[in-house]
């Protein structure tokens, strides 16, 4: 129904939360989500939008209208708010018809929509209790109803999943999807848990000190992360980081650093050529690392002791330290290895990101 | 063997110790409660008894020998009551409603709006809780009996005390203490300022609200000084002024003295009564006055 | 005409719409406020300003600015023995009653804080004697006070003590004043200190008990410091009200304001007798700012001592 514009826009308070020039196109229909770390400003972000905090600078439009200087409420946006802010002394029906009955709509229309939204949400039985009576998912809901029963043009969401437990989130987690394609509506989505952008997402907006860092598909994000707090914020455990150079040898490209090797495949040759002899950082998922025995060539392994060890079940995380940086690596849970054991560990190499030492952007 | 003897005999020691310490917590209290009761009882027990019973020969308990209710006949005919409780019930509910608004209206002004001189405004409001009123008699006395005429009327008794810093600085409390996300939803919902004060923040603080009406309540219809001051006519005279008079017309008649207190603190009393649990609550609360 | 009003309000509402929030916010702030700041302003800043200029001055009821006296007024004050006489009494007052009632308050409320059945009930009947209008508990002390047929009397008698003319000699008058407020505020000061000590986390106890506190110990080591931004609000609060003190005085005595040989003249009563039944309305103006400068100074001085002391959270 809308696309959301957000054009050049800053907002300055001390430091903690600030937004600095930030873009972005929210495109009609998407299930866009910001993420960053606390203090990054995305809550910030979409609390202008939702006309919660000024614009120092910038402009917004929703739906090609500008709305710097609009009243929240004529914004035509709905918010689901961290703690849901329910009114206390209302019940739930009356928490969902509030905004309804504000805009002076006829009885029956209110009780009509109120009802089929209960309806879509499954709570139709609990219409009658307070929050005070109702259950983390059940309030949970009751934010969504009063949200969804005004049809807004957009929907935002402050962290609405932080306050319930583990099992609950990731139940609401797949409900909030599918009432989104179910909806169409144009949604955006702030959290600071990177699984809940990555699963809620078409597209995420990585923030960090107040600006977008990259604005990608879940997929590419992870696959593609611009810089090296990209790749370091998305992605569990982080993503490892070991200094190297960039080095040509009889027209072959190696990238060398302590205790390693590595031969760089001819397919990225290309994108590398033109950063050689330069300090780079080279990136590692951690699942990336395969366990390899010393047999093999030793300058393509990395050897470290493993100070920490995590059964998962499904996986093996060892941690241990390479030199001055400290290594994880996912290995398979029939893997045989105790903790102070000494392991060499060897990369994909295909699947190696390089970034710039000194401003971390990604190269190539 | 010889252990399990001991704790015994160490258990044995503590419950005694603690039953002992119980008894005399409640004794302790238990007299108090007495002492503070008592002059309600003798209030009750005089107001019942006859005129010419012997004043002396009260027996240790103080229970009357026969029950006379026609001393509460009495003193309600010798004295206008009907009219003092009038203006008491008038007084003490227009004070307390616009007080309870300007609280209110304060209140929110000071916690969630903003506006250039808020501050100092804020200062000056909260500075007014250091000036007692007592020591602005005389020139309050000169601007409403000198300057306004409003001697025996209403206004005298009603208007100036329709706001206080106290009110206010306790609903602004209380306004704070409400989480910000409800404004945020509300705005979003298409609320106003008056509105979501009326509908949303009234209801949430309405323990506190109440327990500030209700003491305002009591509070008015204790004023006794202001009507001293404001009042010649008899028929603008409140319960407590008036029960005052009755006193020194009626002379020592100690049994219509108590008749006419017993009928002056009733409401109060069944107000207290009534809200005792909240009031008591309330006042933990927030710490009042 | 109905139509009239109707398109005149949509009109404001308008007009209204289109002011930019932030001045329209600011609007409301001042409409909100326009009615307190009118009270307070008639009521209490006018007020203080007028009883200085009035103090300044000399003057009769029908000429209040008669001619300029300088600080003559302030002068005469401390000279008046009358006037000595009720800040003193007032100190006496204040000073005894107030440690009295709140050591008996804290006590009973500690007791109170123990798990002990009937709570509610021994804090109805404490807090009853506080919300008793003030005239009509009054008037029933001067029944109890009656020196022949009172009851205070009639119990002495039981104990050997006979014939004490309560409200009549001018060594009883003030401590009848100071008994009846005891039995007034007790209950009130109860509720406040047992809140202040509700507050207080259980486990400290728990945890000193643990330790081998005994009970005085805990009582000196954790209720104690932890209570005292309690006490201080009680101290400041009651101490306040003492010096304000003059419906029981007024009443208690009401042949005399004042009590025998002005033996309870306090000094709120001083000031009502010299503006309203002496008519010296200047005279009282600068005792009234004396008065006021006084309380000033003892709430100043009271959070300075206790500031340092109170332990915040």
């Amino acid at each position: 129904m809308a696309q959301v514009l957000v054009r050049n826009v800053s907002k300055h308070f001390g430091s903690l939360g600030a937004v600095n020039n930030v873009t972005l196109e929210i495109q009609d229909g998407e299930f866009f989500v910001l993420v960053g770390p606390s203090g990054s400003g995305k809550t910030t972000l979409l609390r202008m939008i939702a006309g919660l905090e000024e614009i120092t600078e910038g402009e917004i439009l929703i739906g090609e209208r500008l709305v710097n200087d609009l009243p929240p409420a004529e914004r035509d946006v709905a918010m689901v708010f961290q703690n849901y802010a329910l009114y206390p002394h209302m019940s739930a029906y009356e928490n969902i018809a509030y905004s309804l009955k504000l805009r002076r709509l006829s009885k029956k229309e209110i009780e009509r929509r109120v009802q089929s939204t209960a309806q879509l949400l499954g709570i139709k039985d609990k219409l009658k209790k307070r929050p005070k009576e109702l259950s983390g998912g059940e309030r949970q809901r009751v934010a969504l109803g009063r949200a969804i029963v005004r049809e807004p043009q957009v929907f935002l969401y402050d962290e609405p999943l932080s306050n319930l437990d583990a099992r609950l989130r990731v139940h609401m987690r797949a409900e909030l999807q599918a009432l989104q394609r179910r909806l169409k509506t144009t949604t955006v989505y702030v959290t600071h848990d990177q699984v809940e952008a990555m699963t809620l997402g078409h597209r995420v907006a990585v923030m960090h000190e107040g600006q977008v860092q990259q604005v990608d598909t879940p997929q590419n994000l992870y696959a593609k992360p611009a810089n090296t707090f990209v790749a370091t914020f998305i992605g569990s455990p982080p993503m490892n980081l070991l200094p190297g150079k960039l080095q040509e040898q009889e027209g072959r490209l190696y990238v060398v650093g302590e205790g390693f090797d590595w031969e760089i495949d001819s397919a990225r040759v290309s994108q590398l050529h033109a950063h050689i002899g330069r300090s780079v950082l080279v990136g590692l998922r951690p699942e990336d690392l395969l366990l390899s025995d010393k047999a093999s060539n030793h300058r393509s392994s990395l050897n470290i002791q493993i100070r920490v060890l995590e059964r998962l079940g499904d996986m093996v995380i060892v941690y241990g330290d390479h030199g001055e940086c400290e290594l994880t690596a996912k290995l398979s849970p029939h893997t045989s290895v105790e903790v102070d054991q000494s392991v060499w560990l060897e990369p994909r190499i295909e699947r190696l990101h390089f970034f710039d030492a000194i401003n971390g952007q990604a190269l190539g | 063997m010889n252990s399990t003897v001991t704790f015994e005999r160490k258990l044995g020691w503590w419950r005694l110790r603690f039953g002992a310490g119980r008894a005399i917590t409640y004794l302790v209290l238990s007299v108090v409660a007495l002492l503070i009761l008592l002059p309600f009882f003798w209030m009750v027990t005089t107001a019942l008894r006859a005129p010419d019973e012997e004043l002396i020969r009260f027996g240790p308990l103080l229970i009357p020998r026969h029950v006379h209710f026609e001393n509460f006949v009495q003193a309600w005919e010798t004295a206008p009551f009907g009219r003092y409780f009038f203006n008491s019930f008038f007084i003490a509910i227009v004070t307390t409603l616009a007080f309870l608004a300007t609280s209110a209206m304060g209140g929110y002004a000071f916690a969630r709006l903003r506006f250039p001189g808020q501050h100092i405004l804020w200062l000056a409001t909260l500075g007014t809780l250091m000036i007692p009123a007592e020591v602005l008699l005389i020139p309050n006395f000169i601007t409403l009996a000198k300057w306004l005429h409003w001697s025996d009327t209403y206004y005298a008794l009603i208007i100036p005390w329709t706001v206080s810093a106290f009110g206010i600085f306790l609903m602004r409390q209380v306004f704070l203490q409400q989480p910000k996300e409800l404004w945020e939803a509300a705005r979003l919902d298409g609320c106003g300022h008056l509105r979501f004060l009326w509908q949303i923040l009234l209801p949430q603080v309405r323990p506190t609200f109440l327990t500030l009406g209700v003491l305002k309540f009591f509070w008015t219809w204790d004023m006794f000084l202001w009507v001293v001051l404001f009042t010649n006519a008899d028929d603008m005279r409140t319960v407590t002024f008036g029960l005052y008079r009755f006193t020194s017309e009626v002379g020592t008649s100690y049994e219509l003295w108590m008749a006419a207190s017993l009928m002056s603190i009733a409401p109060i009393v069944l107000l207290f009564l009534l809200v005792r649990r909240q009031l008591i609550e309330g006042i933990s609360r927030v710490g009042l006055r | 005409m109905g139509n009239i009003v109707f398109l005149a309000l949509r009109l404001l509402r308008l007009v209204w719409a289109r002011i930019p929030e932030k001045i329209r916010e600011a609007l409301l702030g001042y409409g909100l406020l326009f009615p307190v700041l009118l009270i307070l302003g008639a009521f209490v800043f006018w007020p203080l300003l007028e009883d200085l200029a009035l103090s300044l001055f000399h003057g009769n009821l029908g000429n209040l600015f008669k001619e300029f006296a300088g600080v003559a007024n302030y002068k005469d004050l401390l000279d008046d023995p009358v006037f000595r006489k009720a800040i003193t009494n007032t100190a006496i007052y204040a000073a005894v009653s107030v440690p009295i009632t709140m050591m008996l308050a804290l006590s009973l409320a500690v007791l109170l804080n123990s798990k002990i059945r009937l709570q509610g009930f021994f804090q109805t009947s404490f807090f009853l004697s506080y919300i008793t209008p003030t005239i009509a508990a009054v008037v029933v002390w001067r029944w109890i006070y009656e020196r022949d047929h009172g009851l205070l009397n009639y119990y002495l008698g039981l104990i050997g003590v006979h014939g004490i003319d309560w409200l009549n000699s001018p060594e009883f008058a003030l401590p009848a004043v100071i008994i009846f407020s005891i039995w007034k505020y007790v209950g009130y000061q109860v509720v406040l200190f047992l809140a202040g000590l509700q507050h207080i986390d259980k486990q400290l106890y728990e945890a000193s008990q643990v330790d081998g506190a005994s009970a005085w110990a805990r009582f000196r080591d954790i209720t104690w410091p932890l209570l005292a931004p309690t006490t201080f609000f009680v101290l400041l609060v009651s101490v306040i009200e003492a010096f304000k003190v003059f419906d029981v005085v007024y009443a208690l005595f009401p042949s005399r304001p004042g009590g025998p040989l002005r033996s309870a003249l306090t000094a709120i009563v001083y000031l009502f007798q010299t503006a309203f039944e002496g008519f010296r309305l200047n005279y009282a103006a600068a005792a009234a700012f004396v008065i006021f400068v006084i309380i000033f100074i003892l709430t100043i001085l009271q959070r300075r001592v206790f500031e340092r002391r109170i332990y915040y959270e």
